[in-house]
C-alpha cells in the first residue's frame, strides 16, 4: 500500500515536472530592427526615430531594442498621426498615444505639422491637405512638397510649373511669393528658414522673399547645420564648416562628423573614428578652443549619421557606415546593435563541426552505399548497427561521467551533432557578412567587404572547391564561397572569395562585363570518381565565361530560359555557345515566374500512395510557371523549358493586382495565392500535376519496379507522357503576403505551405488540406482510377485556420521573406524570417518522430523505472514469504 | 506315435509379443472407431474458426497491443495446428487405416484458420498486397539536364 502511494505520488510529481518544463517555442529568438536612421527625437528613456525606409517607432535608450514600431507620421517631438487606409480615418496622437482628434479623410499621408497654438494641423498628401477643425479642406492643383514652418508659421511648399510657391497659412491660406525653380528640388530645414536645392537654383525661403544662395557651395553641402545657421561642405580631400555666404569657421578631416549643439549655438561637436578609436571634439564657436576625448570603440566603418542624444551626459547615438549603431557618454559604450540586418541579400549556414559524430558510424554509411532497403547487407548491417550501438552507449557513459554536473554543454553537443543549432551567415546590402549562432543570438564573426561602391549589387552567391582558386591560400578540398557583384553603372562585375575558417574577404578578380542574366554551379567530371565544382556565368549578350577558368562544360545539357522584356527565350548550352532553342510573345504583362527547379534539393519522390493505390507525380524540373495579368484577370501558364511548349494554361478573375500575389512551383505543385475582390478573400489557388498511370495491383508493381531492370517509370517522362492537371482554389481567411514551402534534409518528411501573413504573422499550412485531390462530397464513391482521395478531407472552399499552427505564436513582425535550412534530423528544419525584423524558430513540418521533445521528462522515466523494479522484488518477497503460498507447496 | 490336433478355436493366451490377427468381425469395429477418432482429430481445427473469427471481428482494425498480442496468438496457434499435424496423428499411425483422408481435412482446418487469421492481418494493413506496399521500389526522380531560370535580376 505505502509502495503505492509512493508510486502514485512519484508520478504526479514527475507530470508536475514535465509541464513546468514544456515551454512553446523555447528555441525561438527575434531581433527588431531600425535600420539606417534618418531623424530621432528623445525623450527620457525612449528614442522616437524614423528611419530611411520611412518607418517610425520607439527605441529602449538604455538597451538599444526596438520597444515597439508603428505607422505613425511624426508631426513634431510629441505628436503623431495614423491613417488607415481601409477605414480612410486619420487619428492624431500625442506621446501618451492618447487620441486628440480623428477625422475622416481618402488620400495617404505623407507629412502633418502642427499650428503655433496648435490649433490646427494640417495634413497632406500628394496634392491635398485639411485641418482637423476643419478650418482647411483644399485640394490644390500642384504637387505639394513640403510643410513646414518659416519663423514659425506654417506654410506649405508647392511645386508649379516653373516655380515653388510658398503659402502661409493663418487665419486663411494665403500665397506669400514664388520663385523660379526646377523640378524635383529638396528642402532643408535651416533653422528658422527652409533651404530649397535643386540642379540650377539654392534658396533660403524666409518669411516673405527667397535670398538666392551661392550655388556653387550649396552643390557640396554634405550637411546643412541649421542651429548655427551653417554649412558643412566637402571639397576635394577636406572638409570645411562655412557660413552661407562662404567664409570657414573650422576646417576637418574628410572622415570626420559634425553634430550640432541643440541647446545653444556655441559649440560644435566633432566625431572622428579611427584606429578603433572615437574621438569627441567640442568646438567652442567664441573661443575657437576645442576639448576633446577618446574612447576605444573597435571597428574598421566609417560614420555614416550621429545624433546628440544627452547634452550633459555627452552621449551620442553614432552609426558607421556598416550600420553599426552604437550610444556612447562619457561613460564610454552603453550598447550596440548591428542594424545592417534590415537589408538582407543572402542567408546561408554552416554546421558545427563535431568531433564526435556519431550518427557518422558504420552502419549509416553502409545505408548510404547499398541502400536501406537492400536484402543482401541486411546481416552485415544488423551487426554493424548493433556493435555501433554499443559503442555509442560506451561513449556516452564516458561523456556523462567526464561531464557530470555540466547538463548545458552536453545538450550544446548533441544539438550540434545533429544540426539543430547551426551558425547562420548574412549577407545585407551594407556589404557587411555577420554570422550568429542560430540558438543564442550571439554574434560570431563580423567581416566586410570593401573596395567597391554602393552601385555594385550581389548577383550571385555559391560554392566551389577552395583548391582550386588561385591567388587564394587555402589548398584543402573545403568548398569555399564565391560571391559576384555586378555594377550596371560601372559594368564591371567583381569577385569575392570568402573563407570562413580564416574569417577573410578576400576580392579574387574584378573585370568588365555585360549585366549578368544567369549564374549556375557547375559540377565538371575529370575522370572515374573525380570531380569539381565550378561557376557558369552569362551576361545578357551571351557571353559564356566561367570561374574559375574551365573550358570543357559540355558534359551535360544545360537548358536556360529569361524573360527579355515580355518576351520570353529558350537557350540551349552546346559548344560554349548558346543556342536559341524557341521565343514565345507574351501578350499579357509578366508578373512572376518560378521554376519547379530549386538549388540543392534532393532527388524526390515520384510515387504517393493513397489509399492502398500507387499513383505518380509527373515531376519535370524543366517546367516553368508564369503568372501574367490582363485587366483584373490572373493567368497561369506551366511552360517546358525544353521545347518551349504551353502544357497548361488557366484564367482567374477578379484579382486584385495591388494586394500581393505570390507564385511557388515546387516538385509538381503550383500554388498561386491572390485576393478574390469578389469573395473579398484571400485565395489559394492549387494546380497539381499527375501521371495518368495509376498502379492498383502489387503484382504490377514488382513486375515494373523488380523484376524488370529498366522501371517503367523513366518512361513517363518521355515515350509515355500523358499529363493529368487538377486544380482547385481555396479561401484564406487571413491575408498572404508571401508563400513558401517547407524543406527538410531528405524531402520525406511532409512538406506544408508557409505563408507569412499581412498582418506579420507566420503561419504553416497543412498541405493536405489544399490538394486538388480532395472529392467535392464525403458520400461521393472513389473509382479504382480515380485521383481522388478517400484519406483526404472533402472539400470545402474556406480553410480552417489552426491558430496553433501559428509558428509566431501571438506575437507579429515585420517581416518579408523566409529562409530554410535543413538539420541532420529528417523530421525538423531552421526557419528563419527576416524583413525589418528577424524571427527565427525550429520547425518540424509533421512532428518531431525522430527525436525526443525538448520536455521529454529523464527523471520521471528513472523514477519510474527503478519504482517498478523495486516494487517488483519487494512484491516477490511478499509473496513467498506468506502463509497461504507456503501451505500452498505443503500441500 | 505321436498324433498332432490343431484346434480351430484357441484355448491358449497368445504368447507375448504376438499379436493376433483381425478377424473380419471385430477389425470392422476397431477400424470404425479408429476412423471414428481420426475424423475427430481432423475436424478439431474446425470447432475453433468461429472462436477466432469472432475474437478477431472483436478486437477492431485499430493497431493496438491487444490486437498484436491476439492475433499473434491466432497465427501461432494456426501454423503449429498445421506444423503438429503428423503428431496430431501419431496414435493411429499403422493401425491398417489410411489417415491421407483425414490428413487433408486437418490440414485445410489449418489454412482456413491461417487464412482467417491472414485476412485479418490484411484488414489492417499488415499484408503487402497493395501496389503502395511496394512503393519504395519505384526511384526517385532524376532530371538528366540542368535548367536555370534568369533569377539575379
Amino acid at each position: 500500500m505505502l509502495l503505492l502511494i509512493v508510486s502514485v505520488a512519484g508520478i504526479i510529481f514527475n507530470n508536475v515536472l514535465a509541464l513546468q518544463q514544456q515551454q512553446a517555442g523555447v528555441h525561438d529568438w527575434n531581433k527588431r530592427l531600425f535600420g539606417e536612421l534618418k531623424y530621432i527625437q528623445v525623450q527620457d528613456q525612449t528614442i522616437f526615430y524614423q528611419n530611411t525606409n520611412n518607418q517610425n517607432g520607439i527605441i529602449d535608450k538604455s538597451t538599444g531594442q526596438v520597444k515597439s514600431r508603428n505607422t505613425y507620421t511624426m508631426c513634431d517631438s510629441y505628436n503623431y498621426v495614423t491613417y488607415e487606409p481601409n477605414q480612410q480615418i486619420i487619428q492624431l496622437f500625442n506621446e501618451g498615444y492618447s487620441v486628440l482628434a480623428e477625422q475622416e479623410i481618402s488620400g495617404n499621408i505623407d507629412h502633418c505639422l502642427i499650428g503655433l497654438n496648435g490649433e490646427f494641423i494640417i495634413i497632406y498628401g500628394q496634392t491635398i491637405f485639411s485641418t482637423f477643425n476643419n478650418k482647411f479642406n483644399e485640394k490644390v492643383d500642384h504637387q505639394i512638397i513640403h510643410a513646414g514652418y518659416i519663423f514659425d508659421v506654417p506654410v506649405v511648399l508647392l511645386q508649379k510649373q516653373n516655380e515653388i510657391c510658398i503659402y502661409q497659412i493663418r487665419e486663411s491660406i494665403t500665397q506669400s511669393y514664388c520663385v523660379e525653380s526646377l523640378n524635383n528640388g529638396k528642402i532643408h530645414e535651416f533653422g528658422n528658414t527652409l533651404i530649397y536645392q535643386d540642379a540650377k537654383f539654392a534658396y533660403q525661403l524666409k518669411e516673405k522673399s527667397a535670398k538666392l544662395l551661392n550655388f556653387e557651395i550649396i552643390k557640396k553641402v554634405d550637411k546643412f547645420v541649421g542651429f548655427s545657421q551653417t554649412l558643412v561642405i566637402t571639397e576635394k580631400s577636406k572638409k570645411q564648416i562655412v557660413n552661407l555666404d562662404g567664409q570657414v569657421e573650422y576646417e576637418l578631416s574628410q572622415d570626420e562628423f559634425v553634430i550640432q549643439n541643440l541647446e545653444n549655438q556655441k559649440y560644435y561637436y566633432i566625431l572622428k573614428q579611427k584606429n578603433n578609436e572615437l574621438k569627441i571634439v567640442s568646438y567652442d564657436r567664441d573661443t575657437k578652443q576645442t576639448h576633446s576625448e577618446v574612447i576605444e570603440l573597435q571597428t574598421n566603418s566609417l560614420i555614416l549619421n550621429a545624433f546628440l542624444i544627452d547634452q550633459n551626459k555627452r552621449q551620442f547615438l553614432i552609426q558607421y557606415q556598416d550600420l553599426q549603431t552604437v550610444l556612447v557618454d562619457n561613460k564610454g559604450i552603453r550598447w550596440t546593435t548591428e542594424q545592417s540586418l534590415i537589408s538582407i541579400d543572402t542567408v546561408f549556414y554552416e554546421k558545427y563541426e563535431n568531433q564526435e559524430q556519431t550518427h557518422k558510424n558504420s552502419y549509416y554509411e553502409s545505408l548510404e552505399k547499398h541502400g536501406t532497403s537492400n536484402p543482401l547487407y541486411l546481416i552485415q548491417n544488423v551487426i554493424s548497427r548493433v556493435l555501433n550501438e554499443v559503442k555509442d552507449l560506451q561513449e556516452v557513459v564516458t561523456h556523462f561521467i567526464d561531464n557530470l554536473g555540466k547538463e548545458k554543454v552536453q545538450t550544446r553537443e548533441m544539438e550540434q551533432t545533429y544540426g539543430l543549432k547551426q551558425k547562420v551567415y548574412f549577407l545585407t546590402t551594407y556589404g557587411t557578412l555577420l554570422c550568429y549562432d542560430t540558438q543564442e543570438l550571439s554574434l560570431l564573426i563580423k567581416l566586410q567587404i570593401n573596395n567597391q561602391d554602393n552601385s555594385f549589387r550581389l548577383v550571385a552567391h555559391h560554392q566551389i572547391d577552395s583548391n582550386l582558386i588561385t591567388h587564394f591560400d587555402n589548398n584543402d578540398a573545403q568548398p569555399t564561397h564565391v560571391l559576384f557583384y555586378y555594377s550596371k553603372e560601372k559594368s564591371r562585375l567583381n569577385t569575392f572569395i570568402l573563407d570562413l575558417q580564416h574569417g577573410i574577404i578576400q576580392q579574387v578578380a574584378s573585370q568588365s562585363s555585360k549585366n549578368i542574366v544567369w549564374t549556375l554551379p557547375y559540377r565538371v567530371e575529370g575522370g572515374p570518381g573525380q570531380h569539381h565544382n565550378i561557376v557558369i556565368l552569362i551576361d545578357e549578350e551571351n557571353n559564356i565565361f566561367t570561374y574559375p577558368k574551365n573550358d570543357s562544360i559540355n558534359t551535360k545539357e544545360i537548358i536556360l530560359y529569361r524573360n527579355d522584356n515580355g518576351v520570353l527565350r529558350g537557350y540551349k548550352l552546346f559548344n560554349n555557345e548558346l543556342v536559341n532553342l524557341w521565343t514565345i510573345n507574351m501578350k499579357d504583362e509578366i508578373l512572376i515566374i518560378r521554376s519547379s527547379y530549386h538549388v540543392g534539393e534532393e532527388n524526390p519522390r515520384v510515387a504517393i500512395w493513397d489509399d492502398r493505390k500507387v499513383i505518380y507525380k509527373l515531376i519535370d524540373h524543366s517546367n516553368f510557371a508564369i503568372l501574367t495579368s490582363d485587366g483584373d484577370k490572373l493567368k497561369l501558364l506551366i511552360i517546358n523549358a525544353k521545347s518551349g511548349k504551353i502544357i497548361y494554361q488557366s484564367v482567374q478573375s477578379e484579382a486584385d493586382f495591388n494586394q500581393p500575389i505570390n507564385l511557388v512551383f515546387d516538385e509538381h505543385q503550383v500554388f498561386v495565392t491572390y485576393y478574390n475582390k469578389a469573395q473579398m478573400m484571400f485565395e489559394i489557388w492549387t494546380v497539381e500535376i499527375y501521371h495518368a498511370k495509376i498502379e492498383v495491383s502489387f503484382i504490377k508493381m514488382l513486375e515494373n519496379y523488380y523484376f524488370t531492370k529498366t522501371p517503367i517509370i523513366t518512361n513517363y517522362y518521355k515515350a509515355d507522357f500523358e499529363a493529368f492537371f487538377l486544380q482547385q482554389v481555396y479561401g484564406y481567411p487571413l491575408g498572404i503576403k508571401y508563400l513558401g514551402m517547407s524543406r527538410t534534409q531528405k524531402s520525406l518528411t511532409k512538406k506544408n505551405l508557409l505563408i507569412i501573413t499581412t498582418s506579420g504573422q507566420l503561419h504553416s499550412l497543412d498541405r493536405n488540406l489544399v490538394s486538388t485531390r480532395r472529392r467535392e462530397k464525403a458520400d461521393q464513391p472513389i473509382l479504382e482510377y480515380s485521383l481522388q482521395s478517400a484519406e483526404l478531407p472533402p472539400y470545402q472552399y474556406q480553410l480552417p485556420i489552426n491558430f496553433l499552427n501559428m509558428l509566431s505564436y501571438h506575437q507579429t513582425f515585420d517581416i518579408e521573406k523566409f529562409s530554410i535550412e535543413s538539420t541532420n534530423l529528417e523530421s525538423s528544419a531552421l526557419l528563419l524570417v527576416y524583413g525589418s525584423d528577424i524571427f527565427f524558430t525550429r520547425i518540424a513540418p509533421d512532428k518531431t518522430y525522430d527525436m525526443l521533445l525538448d520536455n521529454f521528462n529523464y527523471n520521471a522515466l528513472i523514477v519510474t523505472t527503478v519504482l517498478i523494479v523495486v516494487a517488483t522484488k519487494v512484491l516477490s518477497k511478499l509473496v513467498k514469504s506468506s502463509k497461504q503460498v507456503k501451505q500452498f507447496y505443503l500441500n | 506315435m505321436w498324433e498332432i490336433k490343431i484346434k480351430k478355436e484357441n484355448s491358449l493366451p497368445d504368447p507375448v509379443g504376438y499379436k493376433k490377427a483381425f478377424d473380419d468381425c471385430q477389425g470392422q469395429e476397431l477400424r470404425d472407431d479408429l476412423e471414428k477418432k481420426a475424423m475427430g482429430i481432423a475436424k478439431g481445427g474446425f470447432g475453433n474458426i468461429f472462436m477466432i473469427m469472432f475474437t478477431l471481428y472483436m478486437t477492431g482494425n485499430m493497431m493496438n497491443i491487444f490486437t498484436i498480442v491476439i492475433i499473434g496468438q491466432f497465427l501461432w496457434q494456426a501454423i503449429s495446428t498445421i506444423a503438429k499435424m503428423d503428431q496430431a496423428f501419431s496414435l493411429l499411425e499403422n493401425r491398417g487405416i489410411s489417415l491421407f483422408f483425414y490428413k487433408l481435412i486437418y490440414l485445410s482446418a489449418g489454412l482456413l484458420q491461417l487464412g482467417v487469421v491472414l485476412y485479418k492481418l490484411y484488414n489492417i494493413g499488415l499484408l503487402p498486397l497493395n501496389s503502395a506496399d511496394w512503393i519504395d521500389l519505384v526511384p526517385l526522380h532524376h532530371q538528366e539536364e540542368i535548367v536555370v531560370p534568369y533569377s539575379y535580376n
